[in-house]
């Protein structure tokens, strides 16, 4: 299930070197990322926290919250993506709702991954607290 | 500006609502679900092993994780007052996708918003 034909012809397309830096931990976000090929690693506080592939999206959590980054995303290798902002992202989510499923899939997969960290912290203070 | 949506409009006058009572589980942590619900009247509690997460009002959304990526329940769904919701099962939260303007931007929004939350529980 690839998405790359909702971007054909895409008008904004940022090539970036392996180590160079798609955004920063605590930039603001005005758009996101599919990523058309290549590879991009996030990391929090310095540290790699994962990876994303061709057909992943990054940055989509800050642009939709109107949030700063939460992470520093930097390319791995020779890697393009193609930028969106809020109204393409609205666009391409309303003509493909499968897309929208996979931009809400990955936050939903964030989600769980932070609800389980919370969740095994609060086993580690003993269980139930208010 | 992320809650421009009115879901209220769509299912307040649906036939097909649940009405729960104060204190009820609408949703348990761990369970198998399949459906996701819009508040229609009334407030539910969003938590996880106790510790709140979310007071969920008339309009709001819960439980959409199940349909988007299946997998047990993150979080328990209770009354926080009587209340009465509506239930969306998978075909007709992809149809809602496919027909009904601003609704993924608005499931999304609401994902994002909640991750930001977390991530502001776990890094105050």
């Amino acid at each position: 299930m690839g998405f790359h034909n909702l971007f054909d012809d895409w008008p904004d397309v940022r090539s970036l070197r392996g180590g160079e830096v798609v955004f920063a931990e605590g930039d603001t976000a005005d758009v996101m990322y599919f990523i058309l090929d290549g590879e991009v690693e996030l990391r929090r506080h310095g540290e790699a926290m994962s990876v994303e592939g061709e057909g992943g999206v990054i940055g989509e959590t800050a642009l939709l919250d109107g949030a700063r980054h939460n992470g520093t995303a930097v390319a791995r290798r020779d890697t393009r993506l193609a930028r969106l902002d809020r109204a393409q992202l609205k666009d391409l989510t309303e003509d493909n709702a499968a897309f929208a499923l996979h931009v809400m899939a990955r936050l939903a997969s964030h989600l769980r991954a932070v609800d389980a960290y919370i969740s095994a912290r609060l086993d580690a203070n003993g269980g139930t607290r208010e | 500006m992320n809650r421009a949506m009115d879901l209220l409009e769509i299912f307040r006058d649906s036939d097909a609502l649940v009405a729960y009572p104060a204190g009820a589980i609408i949703i348990a942590e761990g369970a198998e679900g399949h459906l996701m619900y819009v508040v229609v009247q009334g407030e539910v509690r969003v938590s996880l092993k106790g510790k709140l997460l979310a007071i969920v009002g008339a309009g709001g959304i819960v439980g959409e994780m199940s349909l988007i990526s299946p997998d047990i329940r993150s979080a328990t769904v209770t009354a926080e007052t009587d209340c009465k919701l509506a239930a969306i099962d998978q075909a007709s939260f992809e149809s809602m996708l496919r027909h009904v303007p601003d609704f993924s931007m608005h499931v999304m929004n609401v994902l994002a918003s909640r991750l930001q939350n977390a991530y502001e529980m776990i890094e105050p």
